[in-house]
C-alpha cells in the first residue's frame, strides 16, 4: 500500500488528486513531517480533511503555521481543525 | 532561504557594491529617470507641434482679412467677369477663403488634443520626479543601513561583537531579512566563529586565488599565443580543408548557432553546426561527472554530449544547491541547460520559491524554459493570480486547468481570495470538464459555495456530480436546505453522521438553529459530533436514518410496482441522461398534484415532508425517458418515494394527501 493510500484510507478523493499526491510525495511527506515536528497530534486528520493543502510548497506551508504561538496553535487546532482554513 | 551558506551569501552580497538592494534601487531610479526623460521628450515634441499649428492659425487668420476685402470685389470692380481665366482664380480663392473658419476650428481642435497630451506628459514627469525623490531618500536610507551592516559584519569578523540580539535583528530587518531569516542571521553574526569568520576567510582567500589565477591565465595566454603562432605557420602549409582540422570553439554547443570555420588557404568555408557536431572529450566529461559523485553508467552517450565548461558549471551549481543527484539521471538534459542558473533565479525571485522548495520538486528545472516561466507569470498576472501562490507541484502539472477553472468560478461570481488560491490550488487544477460538471450541479441546487465566514467551500468540487447530488438530496430530504445555503462545506463531511444528528435533534426536540436577519445559524453540535457528545455529556451512537433498501421495498409495496423503483436504483449510472434534456412531460406530471405541495428553492414540501426538487425532477425525467408510456401518477410517486428513507406512515401520509389514482 502506498504512503498516500495508507494515509487517506476510506477517504473519497478524486483519482486525479490522488495522482498529484503520489507524484509529489516528497512535498507531501515534508509537510506532514513539519506538522508532526510542531507537535500537532491530529496531523493525520488534518491530512485527511485538507489533503490538497499538503501539495503546497513547504515554504508557504510552513509560513501558515510559523506565524503563531505554537502551544496556542496546537490547542486551537486540536479543538477545531477547521481553523486551518483561516490561518 | 534557510541554510547558513545562503544567509552568509546574502550578507556578503548586501555588504558589497553589488548589493541586490542597492541594485534594485538603482534599477528603479533608472526606470523612473527613463520615464521622466521620455515624457520630457514627448512634451517638447507636443509643444513644438502646438507652436507650429499656432503659427499656421496666425497665418490663416491674416488671410481671412483678404476674405473681407474680396467679399464685395464685384461691386468695386464691375466687368470683372470679363477677365477670363483670372475670374476662376478669384472665385477659387474666394471659395478657399470661405473655408478659413472651418480650418481654424480644425487646427484649434488639434491644439486642444496636443495640449491634453502635454498635460499628460507633465503628469508623468511630475510622478517620475516624485518617484525619483522618494527613491533618492530610500536609497540614502539603504546606503546608511548598508553601512550599519558593514560595520556590524566587520565587528563580527573580529570575533568581539558587543551588540545585543535585538540590535542585530533591527539592523538586519532594515536590509531585507525577514523574521525567521533575521533570527538565523543574527545567530550567525553573534556567534561568528562557527560560520561567519570561516566564510569570509574563505572568500578573501578565493579573491587572492582568483587574482593569482588571473595572472597565471595571462601568462598561459601569452604562451598559447606563441604556440598558436607556430601552429598557424604550420597550418598554412595545408592545402585541402579537412573536418578534423576544424577549429572548434570549445565554448560552442550543439544548441547554439555559431558557425564552425574551416581554415583554407584561399577562403573560409563555412559549415553550419547541423553538418558537424562539436567533438566531445567524453572521457573528460565522464571524469567531471564521476568526480562529482555521478554514476556514469546511468547515462547514455547522448546524455553526455554536453559542452564541458557548461557541464562543469551546471554540476557545480546543482551541487551547491544540494539537489538530489538521482533526479539528474532521470533528466540528464539539465547537464547541458545553458539557462539553468537563470531559471533557478526566476523560480526563486518571481515564483517566490525557496531552495528547499526546489529541492523537493527539482523537476521544475527541466519542465519549463526561462521564457516559458516568464510567459506563465505574465498569464497569471493578467488573470489577477499572484504566481507566488501557485505551488510548484501545480506548475509541474500544467496551469491550463487551473486557469480555466478559476475563470469558470469567476464567471459564476465565485471569487477566491489569495489565501484560498494558495491552499487549494490543486482543487482548482482538477480536470476542467469534471470541475465544471460538479460546479454545475451545485449551481443547479442554488449552492453558491460561499461559507458563512466568506470563504469558498472549494473542497466540495472534489466530489463528483453524482456524489454531490446524493449528498445534497439527503440534506434536503430532512428539510435542511438552509444548511447547504449557509454551510456548503458540510458536503465534504460525513453526511450520514450529519443527517443522523439532524434527525436525532429533531426527534429529541433540541433547538439546533436560529434564523435572524434572514440568515440561518446552526449550532456547532449539528456540524460536529464531538460537540454534540460534549453537550449530551455522553458519546451517542446515532442510527436515525432508515435503511434505504427497506424503505424502497415499502415504496414498492405501497405503489404495487417494483419495476420503477428498481429502475431508479440505476439512476446514478445514468446520471447525465437523467439530468440533461428534461422532458416537458415532467411538468405535466407535476401538474397532477398542483395545489397539494409547497415549493421552496430546492424542495417540494408535502405536509411538512421535504423532497429534493432536483432529485424528483431527475427521477421523473429518467423514468419517462425509459418508460415513455408509464402512468404519470405512478412515475411521480415512485420519484418521490424512491430513496426517500421515509417511514411507512409518512409514505402513507404523502399518498393520502396526493390522493392519486395509480393506473
Amino acid at each position: 500500500m502506498s504512503f498516500i493510500d495508507e494515509n487517506l484510507e476510506n477517504i473519497s478523493i478524486p483519482s486525479e488528486l490522488k495522482n498529484d499526491l503520489e507524484n509529489n510525495q516528497d512535498v507531501v511527506k515534508s509537510n506532514i513531517e513539519y506538522l508532526k515536528e510542531l507537535g500537532i497530534s491530529n496531523y493525520k486528520d488534518i491530512f485527511k480533511t485538507y489533503y490538497p493543502m499538503f501539495l503546497m510548497d513547504s515554504s508557504n506551508f510552513q509560513e501558515i503555521f510559523s506565524k503563531y504561538d505554537i502551544n496556542d496553535l496546537i490547542d486551537k487546532i486540536d479543538k477545531n481543525m477547521a481553523i486551518i482554513e483561516h490561518l | 532561504m534557510n541554510g547558513t551558506s545562503d544567509i552568509l551569501d546574502k550578507i556578503n552580497n548586501l555588504t558589497s557594491d553589488e548589493s541586490l538592494i542597492l541594485e534594485s534601487f538603482n534599477k528603479r531610479i533608472d526606470r523612473a529617470q527613463d520615464s521622466k526623460n521620455n515624457a520630457e521628450e514627448e512634451k517638447k515634441s507636443f509643444e513644438k507641434n502646438i507652436k507650429d499649428i499656432q503659427k499656421d492659425i496666425d497665418d490663416i487668420s491674416k488671410a481671412s482679412e483678404l476674405n473681407e476685402r474680396f467679399a464685395n470685389i464685384d461691386t468695386f470692380m464691375p466687368g470683372l467677369e470679363k477677365l477670363g481665366n483670372s475670374v476662376n482664380l478669384l472665385e477659387n480663392l474666394k471659395s478657399e477663403l470661405k473655408k478659413i473658419p472651418e480650418r481654424i476650428e480644425e487646427l484649434e481642435s488639434n491644439i486642444k488634443e496636443l495640449t491634453d497630451k502635454v498635460n499628460d506628459s507633465t503628469n508623468v514627469i511630475k510622478n517620475a520626479e516624485d518617484e525619483l525623490s522618494k527613491l533618492d531618500m530610500q536609497l540614502s536610507d539603504a546606503k546608511r543601513y548598508q553601512e550599519n551592516l558593514i560595520e556590524l559584519i566587520e565587528l563580527a569578523k573580529t570575533g568581539n561583537i558587543n551588540k545585543t540580539r535585538d540590535e542585530v535583528i533591527e539592523t538586519l530587518a532594515h536590509v531585507g531579512f525577514e523574521d525567521s531569516d533575521a533570527m538565523a542571521a543574527a545567530k550567525i553574526i553573534l556567534f561568528p566563529e562557527d560560520d561567519l569568520i570561516p566564510y569570509f576567510e574563505n572568500k578573501d582567500n578565493a579573491v587572492e586565488t582568483t587574482v593569482q589565477n588571473e595572472e597565471i591565465v595571462e601568462e598561459q595566454e601569452e604562451e598559447n599565443n606563441e604556440i598558436d603562432e607556430v601552429q598557424e605557420n604550420e597550418e598554412e602549409s595545408f592545402v585541402e580543408p579537412v573536418i578534423e582540422d576544424a577549429k572548434i570553439d570549445d565554448d560552442s554547443d550543439t544548441n547554439d548557432n555559431s558557425e564552425i570555420v574551416l581554415e583554407d588557404n584561399d577562403e573560409d568555408v563555412k559549415l553550419s553546426p547541423v553538418d558537424v557536431a562539436p567533438m566531445r572529450d567524453f572521457d573528460k566529461i565522464k571524469s567531471i561527472l564521476t568526480d562529482n559523485g555521478f554514476d556514469c553508467s546511468k547515462f547514455n552517450e547522448e546524455d553526455l554530449d554536453v559542452n564541458e565548461e557548461l557541464l562543469k558549471e551546471n554540476v557545480e551549481f546543482l551541487k551547491s544547491k544540494d539537489l538530489n543527484i538521482d533526479f539528474v539521471y532521470d533528466y540528464p538534459s539539465i547537464l547541458g541547460d545553458n539557462s539553468l542558473k537563470n531559471k533557478y533565479s526566476l523560480i526563486i525571485d518571481k515564483l517566490g520559491k525557496t531552495d528547499d522548495d526546489i529541492k523537493l520538486s527539482p523537476e521544475i528545472l527541466v519542465s519549463y524554459s526561462s521564457d516559458d516561466i516568464e510567459k506563465l507569470i505574465d498569464v497569471l498576472n493578467k488573470n489577477d493570480i499572484n504566481p507566488k501562490l501557485i505551488p510548484l507541484s501545480m506548475y509541474l502539472k500544467g496551469l491550463q486547468p487551473l486557469l480555466r477553472n478559476y475563470i469558470e468560478l469567476k464567471e459564476n461570481n465565485i471569487v477566491l481570495d489569495d489565501d484560498q488560491i494558495s491552499k487549494f490550488a490543486p482543487v482548482l487544477s482538477l480536470n476542467p470538464v469534471d470541475f465544471k460538471k460538479s460546479l454545475q450541479i451545485l449551481l443547479d441546487y442554488h449552492v453558491n459555495l460561499k461559507k458563512s465566514d466568506g470563504k469558498i467551500a472549494l473542497m466540495d468540487l472534489t466530489l463528483s456530480p453524482v456524489e454531490l447530488a446524493n449528498r445534497m438530496d439527503m440534506i434536503i430530504n430532512v428539510g435542511e436546505e438552509d444548511l447547504l445555503k449557509y454551510y456548503p462545506e458540510v458536503l465534504v463531511s460525513n453526511i450520514v453522521e450529519l443527517v443522523n444528528r439532524l434527525l436525532f435533534l429533531k426527534r429529541s426536540e433540541i433547538p439546533y438553529k436560529t434564523v435572524s436577519h434572514n440568515k440561518c445559524v446552526y449550532q456547532s453540535f449539528v456540524l460536529r459530533q464531538e460537540v454534540l457528545d460534549k453537550v449530551l455529556e455522553k458519546k451517542v451512537e446515532l442510527n436515525e436514518i432508515l435503511d434505504r433498501d427497506k424503505t424502497n421495498s415499502v415504496a414498492k409495496k405501497l405503489l404495487n410496482n417494483e419495476e420503477l423503483i428498481d429502475e431508479l436504483d440505476k439512476i446514478n449510472d445514468n446520471f447525465e441522461l437523467a439530468s440533461n434534456n428534461y422532458l416537458d412531460d415532467y411538468v405535466s406530471v407535476l401538474k397532477t398534484i398542483k395545489g397539494k405541495y409547497k415549493e421552496t428553492e430546492n424542495s417540494y414540501v408535502i405536509s411538512g415532508i421535504s423532497f429534493s426538487k432536483n432529485k424528483v425532477n431527475r427521477s421523473i425525467n429518467y423514468l419517462l425517458s425509459i418508460f415513455g408510456d408509464a402512468s404519470k401518477e405512478l412515475v411521480l410517486l415512485a420519484s418521490l418515494l424512491h430513496d426517500s428513507r421515509l417511514s411507512e406512515d409518512n409514505m402513507n401520509l404523502v399518498l393520502d394527501i396526493l390522493n392519486l389514482k395509480v393506473k
